[in-house]
């Protein structure tokens, strides 16, 4: 959200999940579907320019060690675990 | 509480610079009021989550600023993922998670929306150059969406 309200599109429709989870968790067709409606709906909402709404969805997830989604992501620990560099392989 | 991304992708590449995002807040925001119902409304959809088809060459990851036409009729079975800056394997089990064209397609059947644009537009965001953005990212996507008479855009970023 920091990145966003920098950047400042028209209208934001904010999902608290983490990156590459943008439409909620894979083979979960109703949490898709809650978070995209949800999106659509909060348009409504959205009548100032640079609005951004939260659409109110939490995750209760953790890392392979335990610990909440949150302090983990983007660490390079996660990094070296989750995912790949320019060239396309694991980070060291 | 939101995760700090910008200290937090600091961190993550030091030593190296830190990236300077675009910074908007003293721009105006380009707006258009949406004056239809959304049942009236032709959507697109643009992700930038390195989406494509198996049948299309996957993105490579350095500032690749190609983009890929997908039609919203597409099998999601046919859908594959190519980027490096997020976790991908969710997206690999089930591109839903980034590029929704299930849920939209029901959205169509069940009323909730008119119609989709025939053909979605992606591409892989990490870019570090905003100049080549702006330059050879973002015309081919602007003509794609305009030919296509939408009334809303849905950008879905990853």
């Amino acid at each position: 959200m920091d990145i966003t309200a920098q950047v400042r599109p028209p209208r934001t429709a904010f999902l608290d999940y983490p990156m590459g989870n943008e439409i909620g968790r894979p083979n979960r067709p109703d949490e898709q579907g809650q978070i995209v409606r949800s999106a659509f709906a909060a348009l409504a909402q959205m009548t100032e320019p640079g609005t951004i709404v939260d659409l109110g969805f939490r995750l209760d997830a953790e890392s392979p060690e335990g610990k909440p989604w949150r302090d983990w992501v983007y660490t390079k620990e996660f990094r070296r675990y989750h995912m790949k560099t320019r060239d396309g392989e694991r980070p060291a | 509480m939101p995760i700090d991304y910008i200290s937090r992708t600091r961190e993550l590449y030091s030593p190296l610079p830190p990236y300077r995002w675009t910074d908007n807040r003293d721009a105006p925001v380009p707006w258009t009021p949406l004056t239809k119902p959304l049942s009236d409304c032709r959507v697109a959809l643009v992700a930038s989550g390195g989406i494509h088809l198996d049948t299309q060459p996957p993105f490579h990851f350095k500032d690749d600023t190609s983009i890929r036409i997908i039609p919203t009729s597409a099998e999601t079975s046919r859908v594959r993922i190519a980027h490096f800056g997020y976790p991908t394997s969710d997206a690999e089990k089930d591109p839903n998670c980034v590029f929704p064209l299930d849920v939209l397609r029901e959205m169509v059947k069940d009323g909730t929306i008119k119609e989709l644009a025939p053909d979605a537009v992606t591409c892989m965001g990490g870019i570090y150059s905003q100049r080549r953005v702006e330059e050879e990212l973002i015309p081919p996507v602007v003509d794609k969406i305009k030919q296509q008479n939408v009334d809303l855009c849905y950008l879905v970023p990853a």
